[in-house]
């Protein structure tokens, strides 16, 4: 970029720069004040994020440099076409509750952090998808994370004067954002992005007002963009690119993209409530587009009345005082404010000019920090810990993210510097091209994502050749063609002139999702069904399912269950809850329980049991869902009852209610009301089940996508200490 | 399923198809209803001194926000609980 460096504003320059950057500090160092020990701290800032905090650092995130730099020259490129583009926001903040409460009901529940967390459980797929999950996300987040500390730099080279104001702006802003990052995690990432939302937000509409006072106040701003040239007030706007079904795509599936991205899946986890989400999804929708709407197009449609657009070659070029190549449209805002704030409001105008630089750098690092501190959860628990090292303690992993975060910053500085100072070398100009499909890759998560929160037919296999279609699509359509394979991709690159390449990518992902998921979901049925039609003596041995798992159980019988801690008797009823009846009695004559772990004790509510430590056993089991059944008995003390995550989801994991547990009667989550007791504890209450170890609470419940896997390899590695059962079987009664 | 939540869930379902409504009419096919032609001489490209574009943004703009107001109060419901009895979903 052509250095326009500011009027000279004296010291004023340095004492707000430098005020920002101390503020953020300040505020990380609160943050890392506040944190407490563990990786749910760390990455999710314990979730417990109010909606004042979340919907500032949902839509900091969401607008990255590209809000205060690319949107103002996409508007004074293209014209009033951006008006329309600005409609992908409301779909957006939609989405935040469509999407995010959801993610956010699940993701508690389960101890989830990254979104491969979730989906990797939801499909059964803790490597192949988990691998695609987190590359889908490395190749969104990294792209992000140059740009905005480019940015970075770009903006200290025009606010300072000096030959090296862009490589020490770039260090300092980037050193400063990873610190808070480091010290703080989420609660610092959040809290500071509370301040630079704030200031990206004011930043936006101040531009936008001040535009129109430079015009001559609104009826000569108008005045003035009447006057422009017929295509600047048409679409497809003056470069033609901007077709109705380029923009309608765009709109459409890129918004959808852009919040399943890493960083805000995670918010969603964070968020306290879905209440928080409830809230930041309006203030969303209305804020950022009134910013877009009311701040940006004032300020490219104001760029464009005074700096008109040139034409050479039939190539549109920026007007020569804004800058003398193609891709400089988006110094507009940085020339309009240096040139003309502090000649029409004198002292005033330069502290608006340069609160409107801050609120770039503030779009910068916000968005800089959000992809950072999710690409260390996307590594860390992702990769690290999934394959370098599970028996890894989570002090440990924390520390990992960390230097992960250090890592990731320093390797994009170097891009960054030597892309600057390199004659040949232009490594942030391809990282831009990916930068662009960032978002075509990230929604390429969309159709498994909207499968399991609302559909539920889609397959593990499905997810898998949906994803490596989406993205080779993707990959295949970019400009990255060219430069992987030496070639042009010939009449390939006419289709993204069409429509947006993600929602090509997007067509064909959903089509290949479908079409797998149906055949494998029948060869998933033949699986159970050969299951089934074992004989007992062979399925009992895996505790898997056989054919007497259609049999009634007797109208009562006892179980007798040995543990680490002593022996407890349930009685069980079947007209209490005829279904859970059965599927319990089944799995007791299975032996399911035999050496499973207590996982989750929670004094003064329950204990919870019932994960065999066989993978495959699970797998099995997991399709084998019981129908929803009303509540007949209270949850009262020393009542069992299977646990469940939403309609028709019990399967073979129960709880004890350690007190009374009255409230649970009639819950409803996810659409299905109370948790119906099926038996009830006669005898070793208070001499065995009193005394499960209650020291992790629910935190090994977090983890049972590791616990499905592993089982007590997992448990005795990570929550040492934890009671198992040893034995559960029928006795007489 | 209670008659309230038939009708709230009826509500969700017609308010998604307005909100996709409003994106075919927004920057979707819609567009071509109000979009001057710059080969026309005749085209009409302001309404009331503003880019008829712009101010068709804006209209549309409106409805979104009008659709997510009425989701936030009808249809968007505050229902958390502590979920601390799970079980793998369906």
């Amino acid at each position: 970029m052509e250095q326009v460096v500011l009027n000279d504003l004296g010291g004023m320059t340095y004492v707000v720069v430098a005020g920002y950057l101390l503020a953020l500090l300040v505020i990380g160092y609160i943050g890392y004040q506040r944190s407490r020990v563990g990786e749910e701290d760390y990455y999710l800032a314990g979730r417990g994020q109010g909606w004042i905090v979340s919907s500032l650092t949902i839509m900091a995130t969401f607008f990255s440099s590209f809000a205060l730099l690319g949107a103002p020259g996409m508007v004074y490129r293209d014209g009033v076409v951006f008006a329309l583009f600005s409609l992908n926001v409301p779909i957006s903040g939609a989405l935040v509750y469509v999407l995010g409460s959801r993610i956010h009901r699940i993701g508690r529940s389960r101890g989830f952090v990254t979104p491969a967390d979730m989906l990797c459980e939801h499909y059964g797929s803790p490597v192949a998808l988990r691998l695609l999950v987190a590359l889908s996300g490395f190749l969104y987040v990294m792209p992000y994370v140059v740009m905005q500390i480019q940015a970075g730099g770009i903006l200290a080279s025009q606010l300072f004067p000096g030959e090296n104001a862009f490589v020490i702006g770039a260090i300092v802003l980037a050193g400063i954002t990873t610190l808070y990052i480091m010290i703080g995690g989420m609660r610092s990432v959040a809290w500071t992005d509370v301040l630079q939302g704030g200031l990206l937000v004011v930043g936006m509409l101040v531009a936008g007002v001040a535009t129109v006072v430079m015009l001559g106040g609104v009826s000569g701003f108008f005045a003035g963009v009447a006057a422009l040239p017929p295509a600047s007030l048409s679409v497809p706007g003056t470069t033609g690119y901007w077709s109705p079904e380029m923009l309608f795509t765009v709109c459409f599936f890129a918004s959808a993209g852009s919040m399943v991205q890493p960083a805000q899946w995670m918010r969603y986890y964070s968020a306290k409530s879905t209440q928080t989400l409830r809230r930041s999804a309006l203030i969303f929708t209305i804020v950022l587009t009134i910013c877009y709407l009311f701040g940006i197009m004032l300020v490219g449609l104001g760029g464009q009345v005074l700096y008109p657009l040139e034409t050479s070659g039939g190539v549109v070029l920026p007007n020569p005082a804004v800058g003398s190549q193609a891709n400089q449209f988006d110094q507009i805002l940085v020339v309009m404010i240096s040139q003309n704030l502090p000649a029409v409001f004198g002292l005033f105008g330069s502290f608006l000019a340069i609160l409107i630089m801050v609120a770039i750098m503030a779009a910068a690092m916000s968005t800089a920090d959000s992809n950072l501190h999710a690409l260390s959860a996307i590594l860390t628990r992702d990769i690290y810990d999934r394959f370098i090292d599970p028996s890894a303690s989570e002090a440990r992993r924390t520390w990992v993210g960390r230097g992960i975060i250090l890592l990731a910053t320093v390797l994009s500085l170097i891009v960054v510097i030597v892309s600057r100072t390199s004659a040949t070398v232009n490594l942030v100009g391809m990282i831009a091209q990916l930068g662009l499909l960032a978002i075509a890759f990230s929604s390429q998560l969309l159709p498994m994502t909207i499968d399991m929160l609302f559909i539920k037919r889609g397959t593990r296999q499905g997810a898998i050749a949906g994803i490596v279609t989406g993205l080779g699509i993707v990959f295949l359509l970019s400009p990255l063609w060219p430069v992987a394979l030496g070639g042009g991709p010939g009449s390939l690159g006419r289709l993204r002139t069409i429509i947006d390449i993600g929602a090509w990518g997007l067509f064909a992902n959903i089509a290949v999702f479908a079409i797998t998921s149906v055949f494998t979901r029948k060869a998933a049925v033949v699986v159970v069904l050969a299951c089934l039609a074992l004989p007992a003596s062979h399925a009992t041995a895996q505790s898997l399912p056989d054919e007497r798992i259609a049999e009634s159980a007797p109208d009562s019988f006892k179980v007798a269950f040995e543990t680490s801690k002593g022996g407890f008797d349930v009685v069980v009823y079947r007209s209490w809850a005829p279904l859970a009846a059965d599927r319990f009695y089944h799995l007791v004559r299975l032996e399911f329980y035999d050496e499973a772990s207590i996982y989750r004790v929670v004094p003064g509510y329950v204990a919870q049991f019932g994960i065999h430590n066989d993978e495959v056993t699970n797998q099995a089991w997991r399709p084998l869902v019981l129908e929803d059944e009303p509540v007949r008995q209270s949850n009262a003390r020393g009542t069992v009852a299977f646990a469940r995550g939403g309609p028709k989801s019990r399967t073979t994991q129960v709880y004890i209610n350690l007190v009374d547990n009255g409230r649970l009667d009639a819950l409803e989550y996810g659409g299905v009301r109370g948790y119906p007791p099926f038996g009830k504890i006669v005898r070793g209450m208070d001499e065995a089940v009193a005394l499960f170890n209650s020291q992790y609470a629910n935190a090994p419940a977090m983890r049972q996508d590791s616990i499905n896997a592993s089982g007590r390899t997992y448990l005795d590695r990570a929550f040492p200490g934890l009671d198992y059962i040893v034995t559960a079987r029928l006795v007489a009664f | 399923m209670t008659r309230s939540k038939e009708r709230t869930s009826r509500l969700g379902l017609w308010l998604t198809l307005a909100m996709v409504f409003a994106m075919l009419m927004g920057p979707g096919p819609g567009l071509h209803l109000v979009n001057p032609d710059v080969t026309d001489p005749d085209a009409v490209y302001l309404i009331s001194g503003i880019p008829i574009v712009y101010a068709w943004g804006i209209f549309w703009f409106a409805v979104q926000v009008a659709i997510v107001v009425i989701a936030y109060r009808t249809v968007w419901h505050d229902d958390e609980i502590q979920t601390v009895v799970t079980e793998n979903e369906g």
